[in-house]
């Protein structure tokens, strides 16, 4: 009982952590057309950020999640400047396996300069409240597993709700299921790519703040989040939101009970089988639909 | 059905005139310039008086073989596999344990390694063919990872961790003076380079070859004329997972270490650059990447903080400014060159007459 | 009010389009007939600025449009009706029209064109809160045409709204599209079958091959037999 308790807490918590940061990825692959192997190094940025804010300034860590999340908006429009503007309507070249070479170099960039900066070692941060409560004798929940599974729901509902009532948020659904459809409306798809970019970026930064007080900040520190959400990404099918969302809570299960009933570093490999295994039956992931080519 | 039906995706070699296209890259490569670069690629650690510098080419020659590989079923194929450095790595880590474990003789132990990595890659291409060009990257890149981070938590000893494995007495000649067993590192490389030259050489010039260049480039076209796009991409996994094992074993048995840092970001972003700088879908475009990049690489040592700084920033320009990498756009323009010389020679014989 | 001057217009290497000019003035009913595959789509794209001329201009109001981004132009009035509707499936009918009036923000604006495209098309009215991908052929057609209406226009472009109806549909949506033309708005319209607009042309422009043919009124091109019989064979089934 109190096993089936924790997986269910660790899926909740763990679900909405993955669909935050792999979220990102769906909407830049569903407007863009790019699969951004930077997603990872923005989490990672986003834990430096707020790490560097408690540090230098010593103000509350709510605070950190503002300043990560517009570090890493910042960053995520940089990352379009540089990586994907200038592929854009270029003839001859593979759009799609070019961009997943200039944000991959990005992340390696991104990386290596924080490295340089910050050192490799490992920084503790605290988590945003401490202490835990208890459900049963046997499962308790971190104050700040409780926050983390908080924010991230809360900024997924934000944004669905962004996606599907604000204009701008429209804007950005209408180039994801059509590109021309959308220019024809007048809608700036350049703008549009621009602002995808940014959110998807501050999304994973606000996952980095959440996630650094249990995995540390250090600049590897985005391999296991890209990984991640390359693993939900392929599962949900790429551009799909609503295929993500539940990936990520099928995925977080599935991670949750092979780290409780198993071993947790048997986890990765299990999760990877299993998507192995999807794709063959699936080739398009569980949501996911074959879409055309952005030039 | 991985055909990209309706898409209006172009490969990289599509819209290069056939006049530049050529198996080799350059246009009209000769029997004498091959014969030149032969003799000097032999005699070069005879000429080169320092251990480091043949070291340098050893592993050069070692890369090059790994990316003759990975562009057979990146570059001709026209498959996003991003998943070759473990590949490569299962090879070197196969060829270290069966070294340490048993007494085989080398020239066997790097047959095994590199069927080892052929068997390996033929399972991944099983899901892999089934797969849209992006979705392979994504399986292949995840692959890779799943690999690196299950030997680095790997406790047991068997693969080492992340201190990896060592010890191993691999060619078997760690008692000759240092200065000639650099030199037998790199003419032991050398061999497997050509190896694979050749064998990159038949199947490009074979009906596989071709096939697997119609798969790329129109796969439509290609399964109306009976090209089997499993049959065709399976054996070029195959293929190709063989040489890069074997570019591992050479590794492995050259530096008598195997570790996960064979597989990093650090490694795959050295290794696309490679590919990129000298082209894909060239025979010598690997070749002559890896060349650069390696001397690149060698320099970059005196400032290793910003090492990778600068080689990311590298990847990212040449992918902006020359995606077609550097080979196809120097045979552009010595294409050009030559056409223009042979404008003004018949200019001139025509004002002559 | 629209000036194409010797455009020449092509996919990647291909040409389409070799050297076609073309005008319309404010408030003519202009139709571009022409079989398929012979570039009266691209046309419009390239209007639209989805294309790149690889020669030539486009000016509209007396200034160049052919470098403006897409939404530029679209801001200028000049607004197209795509071929084959173009929707965004999964969303509802109101969703689809009010993206439709993207460049005006102003609600209350957008609110009564929202009533004035309700009122021409009552259907849609009903089926307002409906996934787009649930109409039917011909309703999803009224539903482009909507969406277009909603961003102002004075040149109208519509590629091809006859594509794929049954006739019956065909006459309704030629009906509004009339209607639409006498409201004052100029309609550049594309179509492969000189029957259904041979009623509501001002002009029509024969378009083969990627050039034109013939161009004049109705009645002038009735009279050149030569012409009348290709294209009146194609457009009799």
């Amino acid at each position: 009982m109190n096993a089936i308790l924790q997986t269910l807490v660790s899926t909740v918590v763990q679900g909405s952590m993955l669909a935050l940061i792999a979220i990102g990825m769906t909407l830049v692959y569903g407007t863009l057309r790019v699969l951004n192997m930077a997603q990872g190094v923005m989490v990672m940025v986003g834990g430096f950020a707020a790490y560097t804010t408690v540090v230098r300034t010593g103000l509350p860590t709510w605070i950190c999640l503002i300043v990560a999340a517009v570090v890493t908006f910042l960053l995520g429009v940089l990352t379009y400047y540089s990586a994907v503007k200038p592929l854009l309507g270029r003839v001859g070249v593979d759009f799609e396996m070019t961009a997943f070479i200039t944000t991959f170099a990005i992340a390696t960039i991104v990386q290596s300069v924080v490295l340089l900066i910050y050192g490799p070692r490992q920084k503790p941060f605290d988590p945003l409240w401490p202490g835990r409560i208890d459900i049963t004798s046997d499962v308790s929940i971190t104050y700040h597993s409780l926050i983390m599974a908080a924010v991230a729901i809360g900024a997924l509902v934000g944004l669905g709700l962004f996606l599907s009532r604000s204009r701008y948020g429209l804007a950005i659904t209408a180039v994801a299921q059509n590109l021309d459809a959308a220019r024809l409306m007048g809608i700036p798809a350049r703008r549009v790519y621009v602002v995808t970019m940014g959110i998807a970026a501050a999304l994973a930064g606000i996952a980095g703040v959440l996630l650094a007080p249990l995995y540390f900040v250090y600049p590897n520190a985005g391999d296991l989040p890209l990984l991640q959400a390359l693993i939900v990404v392929i599962f949900a099918g790429l551009g799909s939101v609503r295929g993500t969302i539940y990936a990520s809570y099928i995925i977080g299960f599935l991670s949750a009970a092979v780290a409780i009933y198993w071993k947790s570093a048997y986890a990765l490999p299990v999760l990877y089988v299993v998507i192995l295994l999807v794709l063959v039956v699936r080739p398009n992931g569980i949501a996911g639909k074959p879409q055309e080519a952005r030039l | 059905m991985n055909a990209a039906s309706g898409s209006t995706t172009v490969s990289t070699a599509k819209s290069q005139p056939a006049s530049i296209r050529s198996f080799l890259g350059w246009p009209k490569a000769g029997p004498i310039p091959l014969a030149v670069t032969a003799v000097v690629a032999i005699a070069l650690p005879l000429v080169l008086h320092s251990t480091y510098w043949v070291g340098v080419c050893t592993l050069a020659l070692i890369w090059m073989v790994l990316n003759q590989s990975w562009n057979l079923v990146l570059g001709y194929s026209g498959i996003w596999n991003f998943g070759q450095l473990a590949i490569y790595a299962i090879g070197g880590y196969t060829a270290a344990l069966v070294s340490l474990h048993t007494g085989i003789p080398w020239p066997l132990t790097i047959v095994v390694a590199g069927v080892a990595a052929m068997l390996v890659s033929l399972v991944l291409a099983i899901p892999s063919l089934r797969l849209r060009g992006i979705y392979v990257s994504l399986l292949t890149f995840g692959f890779a990872e799943v690999v690196r981070l299950l030997v680095i938590a790997d406790s047991s000893g068997v693969t080492g961790g992340t201190f990896g494995l060592s010890g191993f007495d691999g060619f078997g000649i760690s008692a000759m003076a240092p200065e000639a067993r650099s030199r037998t590192f790199y003419w032991i490389a050398l061999v497997g380079v050509a190896i694979t030259l050749l064998a990159m050489y038949l199947i490009v010039r074979s009906p596989l070859g071709t096939g697997l260049m119609a798969l790329r480039d129109n796969p439509a076209l290609a399964a109306a004329r009976g090209v089997s796009p499993m049959k065709y991409q399976l054996v070029s996994f195959g293929i190709s997972g063989f040489f890069a094992g074997v570019a591992g074993a050479l590794y492995a048995f050259t530096y008598g270490v195997v570790s996960p840092s064979l597989m990093g970001l650090g490694q795959m972003t050295l290794l696309v650059t490679m590919l990129v700088v000298g082209g894909m879908g060239t025979l010598s475009g690997p070749l002559v990447g890896t060349a650069i990049l390696t001397l690149v690489q060698a320099e970059l040592q005196n400032w290793p903080e910003i090492r990778l700084i600068l080689l990311g920033v590298i990847l990212l320009a040449i992918v902006v400014l020359m995606p077609r990498g550097v080979v196809p756009l120097l045979a552009h323009r010595t294409g050009r060159l030559k056409s223009w010389m042979a404008q003004g020679n018949s200019a001139q014989t025509k004002s002559s007459t | 009010m629209l000036e194409v001057r010797d455009v020449r217009v092509g996919y990647g290497d291909s040409v389409v389009i070799d050297s076609m000019s073309l005008d319309v003035a404010e408030g003519e009913f202009v139709v571009v007939i022409g079989p398929n595959g012979h570039g009266k789509s691209t046309l419009l794209r390239a209007i639209s600025g989805l294309l790149p001329l690889k020669k030539g201009s486009i000016n509209y109001r007396g200034q160049r449009i052919d470098n403006l981004a897409t939404e530029q132009i679209v801001a200028r009035g000049l607004v197209q009706i795509p071929q084959g509707d173009m929707l965004f499936p999964d969303m509802s009918v109101q969703e689809n029209l009010l993206l439709g009036a993207f460049v005006h923000p102003d609600r209350a604006a957008r609110a009564a064109r929202l009533a004035e495209v309700y009122e021409l098309f009552p259907k849609l009215s009903e089926r307002s809160s409906q996934q787009a991908r649930t109409l039917s052929g011909g309703e999803r057609r009224m539903l482009a045409l909507g969406r277009g209406l909603m961003t102002r226009a004075d040149l109208l472009m519509i590629d091809e709204p006859s594509l794929g109806l049954a006739p019956v549909l065909v006459d309704e949506v030629y009906e509004r599209i009339a209607q639409i033309a006498k409201s004052g708005i100029t309609v550049l319209l594309v179509e492969e079958n000189f029957a259904h607009v041979r009623e509501v042309a001002d002009r029509v422009i024969l378009i083969e091959n990627g050039g034109v043919v013939l161009a004049g009124t109705v009645d002038e091109v009735l009279e050149n037999e030569a012409v009348t019989a290709t294209y009146l064979g194609i457009g009799g089934e």
